[in-house]
């Protein structure tokens, strides 16, 4: 296999090159060793898991700090197969926005990793191995979806996660609901796997590559091919799937049957990120047709406030973290769209920034809002129902604490993270609405979730932690130990102060790492100066405005202090709550009749066209034939020499049927 | 890299493999018996095994190993045979199998000795099909199939194997008879006096077919090729073949006689005559799509496993006549692909289907449900070859899919929009059926003993995963086949195209 050149790029080498390799084959190496030796040797596989996803972090960081240091983007990529005119490619693309999400990714997966080590410990060894090595070949996936080079692997790592997260929701599989739900999840995203299949053909057919940079410098990689305006749309829609935006929303909250520590790595932290990282990598092609811009944003604007809003009203712990991930999802692609708006009218990079910042930050406070509510769930000997808690916050401190600085982050307090990147997400999208006006609408709704956002996330903190213990789960609720509360302590420092990277003068500050374009062949990035950029964030009246929104929000939640109050004990059924409490009845009024009626429809019909039109056909003719032949009915009988001497007859005609045509013949 | 002649190699690997297979029906006792047929079957799988990598490594697209002896001279009939980079793996595939299906029905007690020997001549036949390279010979292996494939079906089949046997041998041996109707007008037509497929394959482009000749000389051929396949609406043969034989015939219906349709088409039908070929792209197109697409529906409506594997196979198939429509070299690639991934993972599928039916004394979906906590072993492998089947990133199916939609877009364009959704389909039946069947709650049923439910025996197990590794593998390292069909379809696609 010949090493071939990706374009422009610094070639990946010696022991770098190792090293790239070694953050993909890490966790996959732990992957098939745990499925192999879990069971018995390795007892469950757990100690093996944070080994490898701990020693994973080293070549992470090894590229990280050289970035840090200003070091220019390298690959590197072998041929894999061949196709008539096609070369499909194996490599690497390590450059600003792949090394730094890598190295988050790593951090992520090795804290969540130590914290499954005791959250599921009551599990049998055999099923801890299924548990960890789907873990580590999911480690496996997202990070080679965010290392690889080009589209198809990409794709083909996008598709192991998928896999990953089939199998982790569905770890309890004796459960219907798992099962369910597991299903669900796969076959949600499969809808949007295919459009961003046939949006990889559009490109692989049209530019004879899938390499991202091949693409980007093709002579051809222009705005005059119509077919690239709905390349993107296609590989839009495979990212509404993975990071379940509306309309196909629907997998993620019921993903919460899953183990918790599943949903804060799978289900909020890296796997629904990786639509988000989808178009930011595929920035330069939305960039050709700025109207995709508009699509992506409305759609991230609209989840973000239609998601929120189910959050308002639910009573399970784990719920309102899962709609809470659906909407700042939503942020995200705001961003991105507001922020392609913004960069092809102003060439400023900040809405591009603002959204991996986002990224970021909501991947350190939903991480540990999610472990802690895993705390709070083992605390409360399974039970997750907001209504049995109440009072935790004493049995539980340090719990109670570092949720508190994840709500405070994702609430967008200042100084904590999210205030940052919420902020420079809002800012982005009212830019973007002096050119395209729908955006000030979504600034709009961006502002409301704001208000819901810190709303739900106290009342769900003062539901579980402030008043009274209402059950006795509640009153003998415990602290967890070290090895869980250890993980939370780190990213509640993360989640404090990730975002504050964007105004601090490390590398330059984080738009300096992080912005469009992301490497300097494509254009010329424009950043300002981290401290430029905290005045200007302090100087600005619409940052006081999100932030009083948020205090609004806060201070709305005030009534649950106490407990909820009774006529939201009950699970709402009617009214507006009602509508809420179940998703605006969308999965009841659409998906279920597309799949029952639509779908089992069809192939019932399918089933009875196939025996009764054709095979009874079929059948009538073979009647017929029997019936006019009473030589048939011998042939029938199935006895070997029969057959045999048919066979036999049937060769000696057709060999006297040639003697007789051609007169040359000689035996 | 030219031809490479080497005359008897294959000729006398069949007749050791024929051998074989009569020792093993005389043979004393069972054990003896099966015995026989697995020492038996390993020359072939060594030899093919051998070719597989030789045109691996060398070019696939002229013929290798060949064998060229005269036979009946004055008619031009030759005892030819040969492999390039469409029939190596075929034949490879089928070799592999035979053993692994061997090994699988270790314990059949009912006339085992009839039953490994034919197996053993069912080997010999397929082998035949695919090494074949004379229109005569290869009529001749291909009706010697339908033997040991009836009896198998109507003697060790299910409760209905009679009808299903007989529709078996009526619908494909009718069918097979209007395919030799094709050979003989081809043969006349072509005037050259010769049934040797490369003779008559590489001047097909330039024997200027008087254009209604061709038109319906093509035809008959590829409707005597898609009933094997088989294509929607020939098909109903074969979910009744599928649920009445026993697994052993299962595997070999799905793993490698249906590719005996696609392998025809192939390497007769098309290169025969190119240009009315063309004249039915559109045809074939819509064939395949409907295929593609019916074909997946019916499996959501169906309640035996068996039977919704057997529509897979119809759905799947379907996608090779879409990918033959493309003329291009993905699509022919992908088509070639197809045959091997479709092989290797519906005979698993057949597998597991067996095994759930030893298992728990049932396939009917609605009479099981998590049955998965007793069989966990069982519902892995199935989970595994189902999610291959669905063309899963990782494993083979997944490059043959990819590699007919992009040749898709390329030919058709946006037409790539109707088949596409049956990806959607097809995932939706594979999963819903697992959900059903291993997975939730145990749900007892009356005509299930849930007691007696266990997991699946070692020499059920092992062929199931070889099954998976082997899709694993060629899904990682694609290139270990794609090589030679690359070769292939190169030479073939060029000869297509008259120059």
């Amino acid at each position: 296999m010949a090493e071939t050149h990706a374009t422009g790029l610094e070639q990946l080498a010696g022991v770098d090159l190792a090293a790239a390799i070694l953050i993909v084959a890490l966790p996959l190496v732990a992957s098939l060793g745990i499925f192999l030796w879990g069971k018995t040797k390795w007892r469950g596989g757990g100690a093996v898991a944070v080994a490898a996803t701990g020693a994973a972090i080293v070549p992470a960081l090894w590229f990280f700090v050289r970035m840090l240091q200003g070091g220019a983007p390298t690959g590197w990529s072998i041929e894999w197969f061949t196709v008539g005119e096609y070369t499909f490619t194996v490599g690497f693309l390590l450059d600003n926005l792949s090394v730094w999400l890598t190295t988050l990714v790593t951090v992520l997966v090795f804290l969540i990793t130590l914290f499954s080590t005791h959250y599921m410990h009551e599990e049998p060894n055999e099923k801890l191995r299924r548990y960890y090595a789907a873990k580590m070949l999911f480690a496996t996936g997202m990070l080679g979806t965010v290392l690889m080079d080009n589209y198809l692997l990409m794709f083909i790592f996008w598709e192991i996660m998928g896999l990953c997260s089939y199998l982790l929701i569905g770890y309890w599989y004796h459960k219907d609901s798992a099962a369910t739900a597991a299903k669900k999840a796969f076959l949600t995203t499969r809808l949007g796997d295919i459009l961003l299949m046939v949006g990889i053909i559009i490109l692989l057919v049209t530019f004879k590559t899938l390499s991202y940079r091949e693409i980007w410098h093709h002579p051809e990689f222009t705005a005059d091919n119509p077919a690239l305006f709905w390349a993107a749309l296609l590989i839009f829609g495979g990212a509404v799937g993975k990071s379940a935006q509306f309309p196909l929303d629907i997998w993620l909250p019921d993903a919460m049957e899953g183990p918790t520590t599943v949903s804060a790595l799978i289900h909020a932290a890296t796997m629904v990120k990786a639509g988000v990282f989808l178009v930011a990598r595929s920035f330069p092609l939305f960039v050709l047709n700025p109207d995709t811009f508009l699509v992506v944003g409305i759609i991230g604007g609209v989840t973000a406030l239609y998601t929120a809003s189910m959050a308002l009203v639910a009573l399970d712990i784990k719920r309102v973290l899962a709609f809470s991930t659906l909407s700042q999802l939503g942020y995200m692609f705001l961003a991105l769209g507001a922020g392609g708006i913004v960069y092809v009218q102003a060439q400023n990079g900040i809405g591009f920034t603002a959204a991996m910042l986002h990224l970021m930050n909501h991947a350190f406070f939903k991480a540990l809002l999610f472990l802690g509510s895993a705390s709070v769930i083992l605390g409360m000997h399974h039970h997750q129902d907001l209504r049995e808690m109440g009072g935790l916050r004493h049995k539980m401190p340090k719990t109670y604490w570092t949720m508190m600085v994840g709500t405070l982050a994702i609430a967008g307090i200042i100084p904590f993270s999210g205030f940052w990147s919420k902020d420079e997400v809002l800012a982005t999208a009212f830019k973007a609405g002096s050119y395209a006006g729908v955006f000030t609408l979504l600034w709009v709704m961006g502002l409301l979730t704001a208000l819901m956002t810190a709303f739900y996330m106290f009342r769900m903190m003062y539901l579980a932690f402030h008043g009274e213990a209402r059950t006795k789960h509640a009153e003998h609720a415990h602290e967890s130990p070290g090895v869980m509360t250890g993980p939370l302590v780190v990213l509640a420092v993360f989640a404090a102060v990730a975002g504050l990277w964007l105004v601090t003068p490390m590398a330059g500050g984080f738009e300096a790492v992080i912005t469009y374009p992301y490497s300097e062949d494509l254009g010329h990035p424009h950043h300002e100066e981290p401290f430029a950029l905290l005045v200007k964030i302090l100087t600005e009246p619409k940052t006081y405005l999100s932030l009083g929104v948020a205090v609004a929000g806060i201070a709305l939640a005030n009534k649950y202090r106490k407990g909820l109050p009774a006529k939201e004990a009950e699970e709402p059924t009617s009214g507006f709550r009602g509508l809420l409490y179940n998703r605006y009845h969308v999965t009841r009024a659409v998906y279920e009749p597309l799949g029952n009626v639509v779908g089992v429809g069809l192939a019932k019909l399918s089933d009875l066209f196939d025996r009764k039109a054709i095979d009874g056909a079929v059948n009538g003719v073979a009647r017929v034939t029997w019936w006019k032949g009473g030589w048939l009915r011998r042939w029938q009988d199935g006895r070997v020499t029969t057959y045999v001497a048919t066979l036999v007859v049937g060769l000696t005609l057709l060999f006297a049927l040639m003697t007789a045509l051609v007169p040359s013949i000689r035996w | 890299m030219a031809t490479l002649e080497l005359p008897g190699l294959i000729p006398y690997t069949l007749l050791a493999t024929l051998v074989a297979g009569f020792l093993a029906w005389r043979a004393p006792s069972a054990n003896a018996a099966r015995r026989i047929a697995l020492v038996g079957s390993l020359p072939a799988a060594f030899v093919t095994t051998l070719m597989f990598a030789r045109v691996g490594v060398t070019s696939g697209g002229d013929y290798q190993f060949v064998t060229d002896w005269t036979w009946v001279e004055g008619l031009g009939i030759s005892l030819s045979f040969g492999v390039d980079g469409l029939s190596a793996s075929l034949a490879w595939l089928t070799a592999i199998l035979t053993p692994l299906v061997i090994l699988y029905s270790w314990k059949e007690s009912h006339r085992p000795q009839l039953f490994f020997g034919l197996l053993m001549l069912l080997n010999t036949a397929v082998i035949g099909v695919f090494t074949a390279l004379d229109l005569f010979l290869f009529y001749i292996f291909w009706e010697f199939v339908l033997i040991p494939m009836y009896f198998l079906i109507a003697i060790w089949g299910g409760s209905n194997r009679r009808y299903a046997s007989m529709k078996f041998v009526v619908y494909t041996g009718g069918a097979s008879l209007v395919m030799l109707l094709g050979f003989m007008a081809a043969y006349f037509g072509a005037g050259l006096g010769t049934f040797h497929i490369p003779t008559l394959t590489a001047v097909g482009s330039q024997l200027g077919w008087a254009r209604d000749f061709g038109m319906v000389v093509f035809g008959v051929l590829a409707f005597g090729f898609l009933v094997k396949l088989p294509a929607v609406p020939f098909h109903t043969w074969l979910p009744d073949a599928h649920v009445q034989a026993p697994t052993a015939g299962s595997v070999m219906l799905a793993g490698v006689l249906l590719k005996m349709g696609s392998y025809g088409l192939m390497r007769i039908a098309f290169p025969l005559f190119p240009e009315a070929a063309m004249a039915y792209q559109w045809f074939l197109f819509v064939l395949g799509t409907v295929a593609v697409l019916y074909g997946a529906f019916l499996c959501l409506a169906q309640d035996d496993l068996k039977s919704l594997i057997a529509y897979s196979s119809v759905s799947h198939m379907g996608m090779i006549t879409i990918a033959l429509a493309t003329f291009n070299d993905l699509g022919w690639a992908g088509a070639a692909y197809m045959n091997v991934a479709h092989g290797i993972i519906s005979a698993g599928m057949f597998m597991a289907a067996g095994s759930l039916q030893h298992s728990t004394g049932t396939r009917l979906i609605s009479r099981l449900g998590g049955v998965g906590v007793k069989t966990p072993k069982l519902a892995a492998l199935t989970a595994a070859l189902f999610l291959g089947s669905l063309g899963l990133p990782g494993m083979m199916g997944f490059i043959a899919e990819f590699n007919i939609f992009a040749a898709v877009w390329e030919a058709f364009g946006w037409w790539i929009m109707l088949p596409v959704w049956s990806v959607l389909v097809t995932a939706g039946y594979y999963l819903w059926a697992l959900q059903r069947a291993y997975y939730g709650s145990e749900r007892r049923h009356s005509e299930v003993d849930w007691d007696r439910i266990h997991d699946v025996t070692p020499e059920e197990q092992a062929p199931m995963v070889a099954m998976v590794l082997l899709a694993i593998l060629f899904g990682v390292l694609p290139a270990l086949l794609l090589g030679q069909m690359n070769d292939w379809t190169g030479t073939v696609l060029a000869l297509m195209g008259g120059n």
